[in-house]
């Protein structure tokens, strides 16, 4: 009995490992996903409302996605803050701080941060061609993790489970 | 800090909101806080510029005010920009001097900031006497004013009282504030109080705001802050032909200045206002009276 136990959790665990490394690719690109969307809605507010950046980055932080709720949350309590410090550092600072916790990467991050040279700087249309650039290599970046999740997603789960039996074997 | 004060002076580096706090029981005096590069922090009380103790203002404090007035997002802005201004929260408005990018005759933006002065809005209730009410009352009900005054003396603010005072008895009135300084719409909250039965369009155009007030909201009184263009004059008469009575304002320094304006010469003539006043440099109201009759002061 304690024998199959211990199959069971040794096969369980090493699966959970594999399951999870494979969540981290998932999880990559969702937050992708968010981003893109959240530069739609940017893009959105800007041409058609001419919505101030605090403005939209307010809305940004009441979202329901977290990764979205965390990073424009994160930015909005910067700006709230009364530091002289401009807009473009506090946008860098909120991805470059909260940025991997969502689940970018240093690429990821980088794109959102050159954002900031365009951001509340010119017309509504110069922030557009910004903001279309942006998506432009955010989309490649999904893609990337697209591929990524689907070659490494599997082969980190399926490594995962057979380990696991072949440490149970050995053991046997 | 008094809190009109502290609102209008939110947008400047800490280093200067500190050096305004050396006026103490001025501060409620104070008119406009001016920044000027190479100059030290100015202010205006009672009509005079005063400068505070404190080094000379450099261009990035300019240039740092003015991205924080206008909330880091020049494209909110960029039409009251190229008129030279823009409007805090809070109604009070900023004038921008600098370099400017033209093309094709049209001011694009400001390249470089020199100066900028905030006019600290204020809500003076009662300002509006209630003579001047009752000589903008005729037994049918509100008939149009015209209100004749320089920059500074107060038709904004007289404009706003005479609206929130009419609107709490039941009028029916309509605000076109094309610079949010009549109502100063924040979120769709009015900053000031503009009565009861007031209706705001904020930002637009006066002359299309108008038509739309008229158009959807059958109002009884229409609120324009400065006639400035033909098409704020069509508007006007649109109104009135509507059947509404129109409250506007005008710049000019009395009657005979007035009269020798274009675009006002053509405004008597289309006879849209019954009642025409002057605000006087003591801030008095004087109603102008047709030739032959005495002015009397409301």
């Amino acid at each position: 009995m304690l024998k199959i136990i211990g199959i069971v959790l040794v096969i369980g665990s090493f699966t959970g490992i594999g399951i999870s490394q494979r969540q981290q690719f998932r999880g990559h690109v969702m937050v992708l996903g968010d981003m893109l969307s959240t530069l739609d809605f940017l893009s959105s507010e800007l041409s058609y409302h001419l919505t101030s950046i605090p403005d939209i980055v307010a809305k940004l932080a009441q979202d329901s996605r977290p990764s979205v709720a965390k990073a424009f949350g994160t930015m909005h309590e910067l700006i709230q803050r009364d530091d002289n410090l401009s807009l473009a550092f506090k946008w860098m600072k909120a991805f470059r701080d909260c940025g991997q916790e969502i689940g970018l990467d240093a690429e990821d991050i980088a794109i959102l941060c050159d954002l900031s040279e365009f951001l509340g700087k010119y017309d509504a249309q110069a922030q557009q061609k910004s903001i279309d650039y942006a998506k432009v290599r955010l989309s490649r970046q999904l893609e990337l993790a697209s591929a990524e999740m689907k070659s490494k997603g599997n082969v980190y789960r399926t490594c995962c489970v057979a380990a696991g039996i072949l440490l149970v074997l050995v053991l046997i | 800090m008094e809190s009109r004060l502290e609102q209008a002076a939110a947008c400047l580096p800490i280093s200067l909101r500190q050096r305004l706090e050396q006026l103490g029981g001025e501060q409620q005096r104070c008119e406009e806080i001016r920044l000027r590069i190479g100059q030290p922090l100015q202010v205006t009380l009672g009509g005079m510029e005063r400068a505070l103790p404190g080094s000379r203002l450099t261009s990035e404090e300019i240039a740092m005010s003015f991205s924080c007035a206008a909330e880091y997002s020049i494209h909110t802005y960029a039409d009251s920009l190229c008129q030279g201004f823009l409007t805090l929260r809070g109604g009070h408005r900023v004038g921008v001097c600098g370099q400017t990018a033209v093309q094709q005759g049209q001011v694009l933006s400001f390249r470089c900031i020199s100066s900028l002065n905030i006019r600290i809005a204020r809500q003076l209730k009662g300002t509006a006497s209630p003579e001047l009410l009752a000589q903008l009352w005729e037994t049918d009900g509100v008939v149009s004013g015209l209100f004749l005054s320089p920059p500074g003396r107060g038709k904004t603010t007289l404009l706003r009282d005479i609206a929130r005072q009419l609107s709490d008895r039941g009028i029916r009135t309509a605000l076109a504030d094309e610079r949010s300084e009549l109502a100063a719409l924040h979120n769709g909250v009015p900053q000031f109080d503009i009565g009861q039965h007031s209706d705001v369009i904020d930002g637009c155009p006066k002359a299309e705001a108008a038509m739309m007030l008229v158009k959807t909201m059958s109002p009884r009184l229409l609120v324009l802050d400065e006639i400035t263009s033909e098409a704020d004059a069509r508007a006007a008469e649109y109104a009135s032909h509507c059947g509404v009575a129109v409250l506007a304002s005008a710049h000019a320094w009395n009657w005979d200045d007035f009269r020798q304006r274009p675009l006002y010469r053509q405004l008597l003539d289309r006879n849209i206002f019954s009642r025409i006043f002057c605000l006087e440099a003591d801030r008095h109201v004087v109603r102008i009276k047709p030739q032959g009759k005495e002015n009397t002061e409301c």
